[in-house]
């Protein structure tokens, strides 16, 4: 589904991926994780397409074709979809307004009929009771006034509402308190689904007891340093990072 | 350079021939304040950018027009009267000028109240003479502006509504200012609102104009709000592309009187609204409020003066400007507070987007405090698109053009929402859309 090989990319003339090379096959689940700075939310960011993440080398082929091809609502439309790091508050745009655009700017590209506000309700309101989010949370403006961990679910929420083919989750976990991180991981699990391939980024090993990946890498200095199976997390848990980085600096 | 613009408008020239088909041409008073208003424009020309009021709004291409005069004839021009569904409602009381002209044929006017006078300003100075006379003299002596002589001198029709005491005219007032001349025509419009004591109207006026007609128009409108009386004004600007709209509301505002302003600018060539309120009696309100949209060429002014002469006025303004291309935006605020004011509560606020490169925006607030116990603030802002909330929005599918289009109308809606659900709100939405349809520059 996607293959990432050689990726170098620079972020305000800062080369910060250096090389990475990822294969992610359909239905799998993969988890990055690796210290603060190594270049987790610049690979999310490249992943999305963001201006200014400039790939300087290397290629990304997503479903057989080119991904740097293609503009950021390009692949969001073909079934990319990023939970943000730090979601963005968005004044003025209503929480549902801005989900109905979005929702209905994929059916149409998809050929389907876009929703009326009465049918948009409808599709939104199990999903949303799933992750606990409120009607009131919907109607205020985008994020605007959320708490750390009702962002979190609202990306979650956008998430299911979009029914991405590859979800890249950068740091969904954090700020999560424990009931949350069991409604969050309980609604990444519900969209598991042999057609559907996510890469979870994480600095927490607990939230790969919920969702349990296929594999995990570890990411320094803008590389994939080691990567192993769902025990790896583990290991690191036990022993830091400080082992592999150095390995890295010698 | 000279602080004058000397223009050789054909239609000054033809003053004489003129007047004899001016509204209230042979009452003396009113020819002798014409001629004096004249002798007063020529005496003062145009006011050049020298002049600190005008530094960012240039008239040397008015200047350089040969307007004439809308006459008689011209009256009738083929309107696209289509347009005029868009505006107003089916149910309220309607005056229309088309060219400057009154259309007593495409105005309506329901039945009205005892003490509700709402009729064109030819036909108040035969049967109201005496109401509007001290209205036109007291504004007209006033000051040195070059645009309200002019205006004096040439004044056209116009509306007049003389709400009396106690009155409520329930039905809300549209004056539709509808023009498409085929040559360089200047129309001047003179418009007069009376508020009596405890009084309340709702008025709304539209300036539209067809395809790139050429004309300037010049209106001035004078608003005398009583004690305790409340007018809501609300004023739409959708002038052709290539006219000139040089628009001037005078507001007086007696103790425990408010008046709620509201502009919409987006049409002409080059635009400046003036409004100018005094809060002269204790307690008396001034909301202000508005929108200006630019783009290509255009240059949208918008001009405030906000006198505070007595104590516990409340004036609150909000103006947010969206532009693109290589348009230009101005916003002049002044606030000034006199020593007999206290407790006076004078807030404004102006924030502008700027969509492109060439866009640009003077703004110029201006506070003069000379009280010691009052509230005021000012602000002003001019920003670009965030990149992240783009980013954001368009990585959940929304295409570029989509997405600046939600956030444009997210920094707005503030200001649409600041005016009544409803039909005129509804209105906004569709001039914004409109507007946003047309297609914005991609850098
Ligand atoms: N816009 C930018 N300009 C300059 N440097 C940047 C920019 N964005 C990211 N970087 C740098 O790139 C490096 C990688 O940042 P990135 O956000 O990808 O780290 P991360 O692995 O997600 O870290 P964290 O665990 O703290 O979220 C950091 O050193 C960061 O300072
Ligand atoms: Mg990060």
């Amino acid at each position: 589904m996607l293959e990432i090989k050689n990726l170098h990319a620079r972020v305000d003339d800062r080369d910060v991926l250096n090389g990475i090379d990822l294969s992610i096959s359909a239905g799998e689940v993969h988890a990055i994780m690796g210290p603060n700075g190594s270049g987790k939310s610049t690979l999310a960011y490249v992943l999305a397409g963001r201006d200014g993440y400039e790939v300087t080398e290397g290629s990304i082929h997503y479903q057989g074709n080119d991904l740097l091809d293609l503009a950021i609502e390009e692949r969001a439309r073909e079934g990319i979809f990023l939970a943000f790091q730090y979601p963005v508050e968005i004044p003025g745009v209503a929480g549902t307004t801005f989900l109905r655009t979005a929702v209905n700017s994929l059916r149409k590209h998809r050929g389907e009929k876009e929703f009326d506000a009465m049918q948009f309700v409808k599709y939104v309101r199990e999903k949303q009771s799933e992750l606990n989010i409120t009607d009131d949370m919907l109607r205020r403006p985008v994020n605007v006034g959320f708490s750390g961990g009702e962002k979190k679910r609202n990306e979650i929420l956008q998430m299911a509402l979009l029914e991405p083919k590859f979800a890249v989750l950068d740091e969904t976990d954090s700020g999560l308190d424990i009931d949350a991180l069991k409604t969050v991981a309980d609604g990444v699990n519900t969209l598991r689904d042999p057609n559907r391939s996510m890469l979870v980024i994480t600095h927490y090993q607990r939230l790969l007891d919920y969702i349990v990946p296929d594999f995990v890498h570890v990411l320094a200095h803008g590389r994939i340093v080691k990567s192993g199976g769902k025990e790896l997390a583990l290991e690191l848990e036990k022993e830091g990072y400080g082992a592999l980085t150095g390995t890295q600096a010698a | 350079m000279s602080r004058q613009i000397i223009a050789e408008f054909p239609f000054v020239e033809r003053f004489d021939e003129l007047s004899a088909e001016f509204p209230g041409a042979g009452l003396d008073w009113l020819d002798t304040m014409r001629r004096t208003s004249l002798d007063r424009f020529n005496r003062l020309a145009l006011p050049s950018t020298r002049v600190e009021a005008w530094k960012y709004t240039n008239l040397r291409e008015l200047a350089k027009t040969p307007f004439e005069m809308a006459e008689a004839s011209s009256g009738s021009a083929s309107l696209d009267l289509s347009e005029q569904a868009a505006m107003g409602s089916e149910s309220a009381h309607r005056l229309v000028f088309a060219n400057g002209i009154y259309n007593a044929s495409l105005s309506r006017l329901e039945t009205l109240p005892d003490g509700v006078i709402i009729t064109n300003l030819e036909d108040a100075l035969t049967t109201h003479g005496s109401l509007v006379r001290p209205h036109l003299e007291r504004l007209s002596s006033l000051e040195e502006d070059a645009l309200l002589a002019l205006n004096t001198a040439f004044m056209m029709n116009g509306y007049v509504v003389i709400v009396e005491e106690g009155i409520e005219v329930g039905t809300p007032i549209e004056l539709l200012f509808l023009s498409d001349p085929s040559s360089p025509t200047s129309i001047h419009p003179r418009n007069l609102i009376v508020a009596g004591a405890e009084s309340n109207a709702k008025l709304t006026e539209w300036h539209v104009g067809s395809g790139d007609s050429d004309y300037w128009s010049n209106p001035v409108t004078e608003v005398v709000v009583g004690p305790e009386a409340a007018v809501s004004h609300r004023k739409v600007q959708r002038e052709s592309a290539s006219a000139f709209h040089l628009a001037q509301t005078r507001v007086s505002l007696a103790g425990n009187a408010t008046y709620t302003g509201f502009l919409m600018s987006a049409g002409a060539r080059l635009s400046r609204c003036e409004v100018e309120a005094r809060l002269e009696g204790d307690g008396a309100n001034c909301e202000l409020d508005g929108i200006y949209l630019a783009r290509d060429h255009q240059h949208s002014d918008i001009t405030t003066r906000i006198a505070h002469t007595e104590p516990g006025g409340n004036s609150r303004q909000v103006f947010k400007g969206v532009l693109d291309g290589h348009s230009h935006g101005v916003f002049q605020g002044q606030v000034s507070v006199s020593p007999d004011a206290q407790r006076t509560d004078g807030h404004q606020l102006n924030k502008t987007l700027l969509l492109s490169e060439g866009a640009e925006i003077d703004t110029k607030p201006e506070l003069e405090i000379c009280a010691d116990d009052v509230k005021c603030s000012h602000g002003a802002t001019a920003g670009q698109l965030d990149e992240l909330e783009l980013f954001y929005l368009r990585s959940r599918g929304l295409d570029a053009e989509e997405a600046r289009q939600v956030l444009i109308r997210a920094f707005i809606a503030e200001v649409v929402e600041s005016v009544e659900e409803g039909d005129f709100q509804d209105q906004l939405n569709t001039i914004i859309d409109d507007w946003l349809s047309n297609g914005l520059s991609t850098s």
